[in-house]
């Protein structure tokens, strides 16, 4: 009786992962809002990489033209407050946001996958202690926060993706830790415990893959939020320092210049809501897609 | 209306409160103070006239007690201290006055948030699978995905220029500068509120649907009441009690959104204030904007979840 | 006998689905007279909430009434302005539902739910309307009235839901009060409590009740007349003492059998229909109970039967009806028959 049990205990029926993930590939592709969005982003990859060895003129080289110039067929989005091609900036700041959306979430996912991983799976003081910062950070609002550490770490790049990490990895951490805590009890880890699998196995090995769904979901959506942070960061000066070109200062710019030359406003306007519009849309197919709730 | 264990509940949440606020601003008291240098070295000052200052602001004594002083000083007279720009100015009265008017746009963007998010939620379940749902649907993915300056400058370009130039300088809306009308509030306030109200229109739409079909709304139907009446009073206050839960997230993403607005249209606000102290390196009145926009948060929520008491019996704490 | 207070004639209600258009209630006919309490017994379904709903125009999206007409005080009720309906909607004709504890809204106070039955016809101002509740409560029951009033539903116990409801249909006094499964959500004694209360009300304020239950131990008790329904259809009505003794159509013949009986010998399997409700997509064609009849012939698969009188008041729709049945058989092997038998049987195996 006892070895029939042990038998059992060591083929866990975990749920089915690859009709998960065909059906959910299945269901996204038939979502037209998505598509047109993964269309658009992997243009925006392509252009960001283009920018990096082409532009049409060299993006910091002031006086290619006259100042505050509006589109013409030599510069398709017109000049700026030095003379500056705005195209070619725009397509350097796709660079920058791209950057800061894909490096924060990668960190993002770094940090806060492991710690909500270990936290809702041993309980414990580490529990406790996440649990705690969780909490008294909860609600202070997120965009401050990453203010101030851009203020005393100075304002970069990098420090922007840091001060973004720092404020972000908890939600994740959060998630990760509620689905560690429920899958924890479910039958296939129980009966891989009592097996004497190893917890980082069961950790990577069993936890991780079930709850990958709400992780990517929420990584996708995380995206088009640090994009907006950086935005906001660079539009109050805060931000990426010149030259380097981000949507957010080259808004902040065009605001200044509203009233005359309402194209220098209008370019990264559109560029930024259509990035940010595109990320949602996907992050929603995929919300679609994965969530379980949908599926039956 | 409410019970002995709610006043409870309300007290043990105000303590909490105040734990956090004082945490979070002692957290963003030590990271600033451990910054090299001191936020007088742009002052260029030298010798006596630079240790006078020092002593002014307590910056000569160990960090330890600099901490000890601003807490009790926060927690015993709510002084949030000096600022180190402006000699003199006292930060506490400045953030208070700055708070009503900060206050008066992010009310007016909150209103204007639940009140156009419920309405065209409402519209749209009302109108289940029709063009006008799909067109309000798909808007408030978009109206999300808008950062609110690019709302703002919209807003500014259509109102404050192209209007302004079509209709030979009748329709006037100033840039800058505010208070001269109130007409002025609305641009700031709508573009502050656009963003969430998509959202809460979505959480409207879902929750009403969801309401609808329940029984007692076919009860109230079959007692004859007016359908005017019964989606106000019987549909709506049953939708609302999901809607309540991204309240707090709202009033967050409000103040968080009025930095950037009140920059944008000059009203000097917090988070005017904030984004200002922020380039001029003037910590004190960071920390102390701040600490206001802690307790601030913390009281919402709180208001969050006295509301839910007020909307739905069931819930008691 | 008095002339009928409600006479619905030939109503038809459709839901429309991907496949096409399902025809809940189908050619559905009956008269309710002033003070009676009648009972519409059926399936899950078989059509008689549907029908009860179609009355009073509730019937939920993507459902319409398509046909017929129901006739209250002179006037078709399914052509009657919106305005019209409402009015007399918790008015003249109230109604209650299963669930007491899903039809009441959970944030409004008990009380208020009744006094507003009262305030949407204009009946009483605020102070009278909580008075009469106070006293409806009372009528139907509900201890300490005057405080339990200003309670939330979640406050109340299922069966003081389901009074409170009963009080809020009893309101304005109506000439017709429709019961939908009132006491399906309830424990077995307060199933009891609940009809006898009902009973009490129909003798005692004359108010006309319409049962629907697919439990014939509600009819035996409450009801002195009833309408048997299947798959839209009504196939057998009469007086209940007539039916319950000698039914005519098998429909109700099985769900008489499978009525559980305390006086049963011990052992004896408890006796069901077998067989699946019929879908209502694609009915089958003749006598819509013919796959699970054993008493079928040829005719049963062609020719839809219409209702006709065999005993005085009581109609049934069937080519061969119990009489008949019973005379050409054994009444001993009628007994044996399980009612699902057909499936083995060739038609016009048992009757020529």
């Amino acid at each position: 009786m006892a070895t029939a049990a042990a038998v059992v205990a060591v083929r866990p029926i975990e749920p089915e992962q690859a009709s998960l993930w065909s059906d959910a590939w299945r269901r996204l592709r038939r979502n037209r809002f998505a598509l047109v969005a993964s269309i658009y982003l992997l243009l925006l990859v392509a252009v960001a990489l283009i920018s990096t060895v082409w532009t049409p003129y060299r993006m910091s080289a002031v006086g290619i033209t006259e100042t505050y110039a509006p589109p013409t067929a030599a510069h398709l989005l017109g000049s700026d407050e030095l003379g500056r091609d705005i195209l070619s900036r725009l397509m350097v700041g796709a660079q920058v946001s791209l950057i800061v959306g894909v490096g924060t979430q990668i960190l993002v996912l770094a940090v806060g996958v492991p710690i909500g991983l270990l936290a809702g799976y041993y309980r414990g003081w580490l529990d406790q202690i996440v649990t705690f910062i969780i909490n008294v950070f909860y609600g202070i609002p997120d965009l401050l926060v990453a203010m101030i550490l851009v203020f005393i770490l100075g304002p970069s790049l990098r420090n922007i993706i840091i001060a973004i990490v720092a404020t972000r990895w908890m939600d994740m951490a959060r998630l990760v830790r509620g689905q560690a805590m429920s899958l924890r009890e479910r039958e296939f880890v129980e009966a891989g415990r009592a097996a004497g699998a190893r917890p980082i196995k069961m950790l990577f090995g069993h936890i991780l893959p079930n709850a990958l769904g709400p992780i990517i979901v929420q990584a996708t959506l995380g995206i088009p939020a640090a994009i907006l942070f950086e935005a906001f960061l660079s539009f109050l000066g805060v931000g990426v320092q010149p030259p380097t070109p981000s949507w957010g200062s080259m808004a902040n710019e065009g605001v200044m210049a509203i009233q005359y030359a309402p194209h220098m406003v209008i370019a990264p306007s559109i560029a930024l809501s259509l990035t940010l519009m595109a990320f949602n849309f996907l992050g929603d197919g995929l919300r679609d897609a994965l969530d379980p709730r949908s599926r039956r | 209306m409410f019970t002995r264990g709610t006043l409870i509940y309300i007290a043990q949440r105000i303590v909490l409160i105040a734990f956090t606020v004082v945490a979070v601003s002692s957290i963003v008291f030590l990271g600033i103070h451990r910054l090299p240098g001191d936020a007088l070295l742009s002052e260029r000052l030298r010798g006596s006239a630079y240790q006078i200052l020092l002593h002014h602001y307590g910056l000569d004594q160990p960090l330890y007690t600099q901490y000890w002083n601003f807490v009790v000083g926060v927690v015993t007279r709510g002084d949030l201290g000096e600022s180190l720009v402006n000699r003199g100015l006292q930060i506490t009265p400045l953030v208070l006055r700055e708070l009503g008017v900060s206050a008066e746009v992010g009310g007016l963007a909150l209103l204007f948030t639940i009140g156009l998010g419920m309405v065209l939620g409402v519209f749209a379940a009302m109108r289940q699978n029709t063009w006008l749902d799909y067109l309000l649907t798909t808007t408030s993915v978009v109206g999300y995905s808008m950062p609110n300056f690019v709302i703002a400058a919209f807003l500014i370009l259509v109102f404050g220029i192209w209007l302004d130039n079509l209709t030979g300088g009748t329709f006037y809306y100033q840039l800058g500068g505010w208070r001269g009308d109130i007409g002025q509030l609305w641009l700031p306030a709508f573009a502050l509120g656009f963003p969430y109200a998509s959202i809460v229109a979505r959480l409207t739409r879902a929750s009403m649907l969801e309401v609808i079909r329940q029984d007692y709304i076919r009860t109230a139907r079959a007692k004859g009441l007016r359908e005017s009446t019964i989606i106000i009073r019987h549909a709506l206050r049953n939708a609302l009690i999901p809607v309540i839960t991204i309240l707090g997230p709202l009033v967050i993403g409000i103040i968080t959104g009025s930095v950037v607005i009140e920059n944008f249209f000059g009203i000097p606000g917090l988070g005017k204030e904030f984004a200002q102290s922020i380039l001029n390196r003037d910590y004190a009145i960071v920390i102390g904007v701040f600490t206001m926009y802690a307790a601030m948060v913390g009281l919402a929520n709180l208001l969050v979840d006295l509301a839910y008491v007020v909307i739905d019996p069931r819930i008691r704490y | 006998m008095a002339a009928p207070i409600l006479r619905v004639r030939n109503l038809r209600t459709q839901f429309s689905t991907d496949q096409g258009p399902v025809t809940a209630v189908d050619n559905v006919s009956f008269d309710l007279y002033p003070g009676e309490s009648l009972g519409i017994v059926g399936e899950s379904g078989s059509g008689k909430s549907v029908t009860a709903l179609s009355i009073l125009r509730l019937v939920p999206d993507p459902g319409r009434t398509v046909g017929g007409s129901v006739l209250f005080h002179e006037q078709d009720l399914l052509q009657v302005s919106d305005e019209e309906i409402r009015e007399i909607r918790g008015r003249d004709i109230a109604m209650i539902f299963q669930d007491p504890q899903s039809s009441l809204n959970p944030v409004l106070r008990t009380g208020f739910q009744i006094d507003e039955a009262m305030l949407a016809h204009k009946q009483a101002t605020p102070r009278q309307a909580r008075t009469r509740t106070i006293e409806l409560l009372r009528r139907v029951r509900i201890p300490a009235a005057e405080t339990r009033v200003r309670d939330f539903p979640h406050q109340l116990s299922g069966g003081m839901r389901q009074r409170a409801m009963i009080a809020m249909g009893l309101a304005n006094s109506p000439a017709i009060l429709i019961a939908d499964e009132p006491t399906t959500a309830l424990d077995v004694t307060v199933q009891a409590q609940i009809l006898e209360l009902l009973g009490d009300l129909n003798r005692e304020l004359g108010t006309a009740i319409i049962m629907i239950t697919h439990n014939m131990g509600v009819v035996a008790g409450l009801c002195s007349r009833v309408i048997v329904m299947y798959a839209g259809q009504i196939v057998e009505q009469g007086p209940v003492d007539q039916i319950f003794d000698q039914p005519q159509h098998p429909y109700t013949w099985s769900l008489l059998r499978s009525i559980p009986r305390v006086d049963a010998v011990r052992h004896e399997r408890l006796r069901s229909i077998e067989g699946m409700a019929p879908d209502l997509l694609h009915p089958p064609a003749g006598c819509r109970f013919h796959p699970r009849c054993p008493f079928r012939i040829e005719k049963c698969l062609t020719d839809e039967p219409r209702l006709e009188e065999i005993h005085p008041g009581q109609f049934a729709s069937c080519w061969v009806s119990m009489d008949r049945a019973r005379a050409e058989m054994n009444a001993n092997n009628l007994d044996d028959i399980s009612p699902g038998a057909a499936s083995g049987l060739k038609p016009g195996e048992i009757i020529p």
